[in-house]
């Protein structure tokens, strides 16, 4: 089956960005502008993985990735930020909780996005594989 | 090695005690300071021709003219003691000086009562040979009683009288009405006691009580006072005492009669115990205020700095605020034109182009990440906390695992088998600096045919060692000594904005901690980190 990634940020460039990067990947990208709605396309969507904004109208990053955890405590989530001291102190609550997520620094390349996306579901097939 | 404060102390005092006795070693030496005159019978004054009298008679009062003098000197002393009080008083709100400046003064209205009687200036109904005397005893027990009574009310009163005007002002009015009531009381009392006994041992019993009571404030009261507010006027108060003791030796044990030697030294040592005070009060006053300017400069560069120092948390709040808002768009320029190098064929002119806008683009990354680690340096958003620096470095590297692999870097950590310690940091700081390190190695090594990158953690004379060495080609010699200086950088142009040395130097410098770099023996540099140990 596809591997579906859900890209949630405010940002139009940064979606076009992983828009342009994950084109001809094979995987299916959804977008979602803004945290509620991020959290809404997660909940009926399957999705292998996220990348999540954090400073986003409606419903911030760290809030949307709390409830995202709710309903899928394992998924891979890479938190997509230019390291701004604002939400530190939500994501230490949250990895805290033992919600764990992984970090990715702005701006982020093309290649690196591919390449992430690329290891981060060939290795979640992998072990589907191995467990079937 | 003493101190000018010290050194002033010692001069005050040895110049006080030269003064109080240098008039009996004159005395031993054959000066006489009396100035006693045999009076003239009514017939002798009655033969004098009148062109000679006025002479005769100035001879005949020169005693009484000394004696105003040294009265009327001391007095004139009291007035600017008080003045300078109340000056100092104004601006430093400084009870003591206020208190004990008001008794000098009244001591001093007691003294010119006690002159302007003495001269017949004011009505008095007893005889001069009794007034004078008498007036003399009474103010000396009236002046060591109210410096006695001012200083045990600050020693024990201070605070009510340093809130309460209205109390200040009360216990003046007392000491002025007591005075007021002692000198009307000498002045309407027909008969006064005999107070001098020219042919005993002690020739004027009275001044034993004015001794006594100098002796008193000079080693219990004013010693007392100076431990609680030490300085110089209150050590003032203390030296004040000798004069008043040798004033009250002389005519205890001295005088015998109005105006002769013992008569007109302790007249003369009087002048000396209330210029003391003065003294003590004026130093005082000048140290005070030097102070006080001390503390202004101080102040307003400290204020300067504060200032500054928020000036710059604005501006770094902004540089925060405007880079963070920068990187997203940025982030799509970026890959907006490295989707078109990709696609556009190197022979295309275009390519070109597109590769130096691509390379402009992460040029301006570049800055903006520096922009943010230094809008970050100074921020205590994190406390300081104690932290396992190796946990540290596997986030960066880990947060580098796309370009170390991309570029085919040979990543080594060496660490000690045992866990190392924690260090007290704060942890997105120190963060910053191994992205800062470990981002420029990666970058040494691009253009490198080896590719090696050894970081190594371990302990060294108390202190966390974290080394970065890389296999690239070092760093030019010429830049090595001011390689953390702000701006300066060994990269290529274009390539680093010369910020990120700097502020890790700045962040580690802050930790307690120290940054240095060295070219290796085998090629390529090495940047070690130290920092102290939370529990040494």
């Amino acid at each position: 089956m596809t591997k579906k990634v859900l890209i949630i940020d405010d940002e139009e460039a940064v979606r076009n960005s992983f828009q342009l990067a994950l084109e001809d990947s094979g995987f299916i990208v959804e977008f979602a502008e803004n945290g509620k709605i991020g959290v809404e396309k997660f909940a009926g969507g399957n999705f292998s993985l996220v990348f999540i904004d954090l400073k986003m109208p409606i419903m911030d990053g760290p809030t949307a990735l709390k409830k995202i955890r709710e309903q899928d405590a394992d998924i891979p989530v890479y938190v997509v930020t230019a390291f701004s001291q604002e939400f530190f102190g939500e994501l230490k609550e949250i990895m805290l909780a033992g919600h764990h997520f992984e970090l990715l620094k702005k701006p982020v390349g093309l290649e690196e996005i591919l390449s992430l996306t690329k290891s981060v579901l060939d290795a979640d097939t992998n072990q589907e594989q191995a467990e079937s | 090695m003493k101190t000018s404060k010290q050194k002033i102390f010692i001069l005050f005092l040895i110049s006080t005690a030269i003064a109080s006795i240098l008039p009996f070693l004159l005395n031993v030496l054959g000066v006489d300071f009396g100035v006693t005159k045999t009076m003239l019978s009514p017939d002798a004054l009655a033969a004098i021709p009148p062109g000679e009298m006025v002479d005769v008679m100035h001879g005949q009062l020169r005693g009484s003219f000394v004696h105003t003098l040294l009265e009327w000197s001391a007095f004139t002393v009291a007035i600017f003691t008080v003045m300078l009080a109340f000056l100092h008083f104004s601006t430093h709100k400084d009870i003591v000086t206020l208190i004990v400046g008001m008794t000098l003064f009244f001591s001093g209205c007691m003294d010119a009562f006690h002159t302007l009687a003495a001269n017949r200036l004011i009505s008095a109904v007893a005889d001069n040979r009794d007034l004078i005397p008498f007036t003399w005893a009474i103010c000396r027990v009236f002046n060591a009683a109210i410096m006695i009574a001012g200083v045990t009310l600050v020693l024990t009163k201070r605070r009510i009288l340093q809130t309460n005007m209205n109390v200040l002002l009360g216990v003046n009015v007392i000491f002025a009405l007591v005075a007021y009531g002692i000198i009307h009381l000498c002045a309407t009392s027909q008969n006064l006691p005999q107070t001098q006994f020219p042919n005993s041992l002690i020739t004027r019993p009275y001044d034993v009580v004015p001794l006594v009571l100098f002796l008193f404030a000079g080693l219990y009261l004013y010693p007392k006072l100076y431990r609680k507010t030490p300085n110089i006027f209150t050590f003032s108060l203390i030296i004040s005492a000798i004069p008043e003791v040798v004033v009250e030796m002389h005519m205890a044990f001295g005088s015998s009669a109005l105006f002769d030697n013992n008569f007109n030294i302790a007249h003369f040592l009087k002048i000396i115990a209330y210029v003391v005070p003065l003294c003590g009060l004026g130093i005082e006053y000048l140290f005070t205020n030097d102070r006080l300017k001390r503390n202004q400069i101080e102040l307003k560069e400290r204020t300067a700095i504060m200032i500054q120092a928020e000036k710059m948390s604005s501006v770094g709040t902004m540089a925060a605020g405007v880079s963070h808002e920068l990187n997203n768009p940025l982030m799509g320029i970026i890959n907006y034109v490295d989707y078109c190098l990709v696609r556009t064929d190197e022979s295309d002119k275009r390519h070109g182009i597109l590769k130096n806008a691509l390379k402009e683009s992460k040029r301006c990354a570049s800055i903006i990440g520096d922009l943010l680690m230094f809008s970050r340096t100074g921020k205590i958003d994190d406390d300081a906390v104690a932290l396992d620096c190796s946990e540290i470095l596997d986030k960066v590297i880990s947060l580098n695992n796309f370009r170390i692999s991309k570029e085919s870097i040979e990543v080594t950590r060496h660490t000690p088998d045992i866990p190392l310690r924690t260090v007290k940091v704060k942890g997105n700081q120190i963060q910053q600096v191994f992205v800062n390190l470990l981002g420029n190695a990666v970058d040494a090594l691009e253009n490198s045919s080896v590719k090696k990158l050894d970081i190594h953690l371990f302990e060294e004379n108390n202190l966390l060692t974290v080394e970065f060495s890389d296999s690239g080609t070092g760093i030019d010699p010429e830049v090595m000594d001011n390689l953390f200086d702000p701006f300066v950088t060994s990269k290529e142009a274009g390539k680093g904005t010369g910020l990120g040395l700097s502020i890790s130097r700045t962040i580690i410098e802050n930790h307690g901690g120290k940054i240095t770099c060295a070219n290796n023996m085998q090629g390529g540099a090495s940047f070690t980190v130290t920092l102290p140990f939370t529990d040494p």
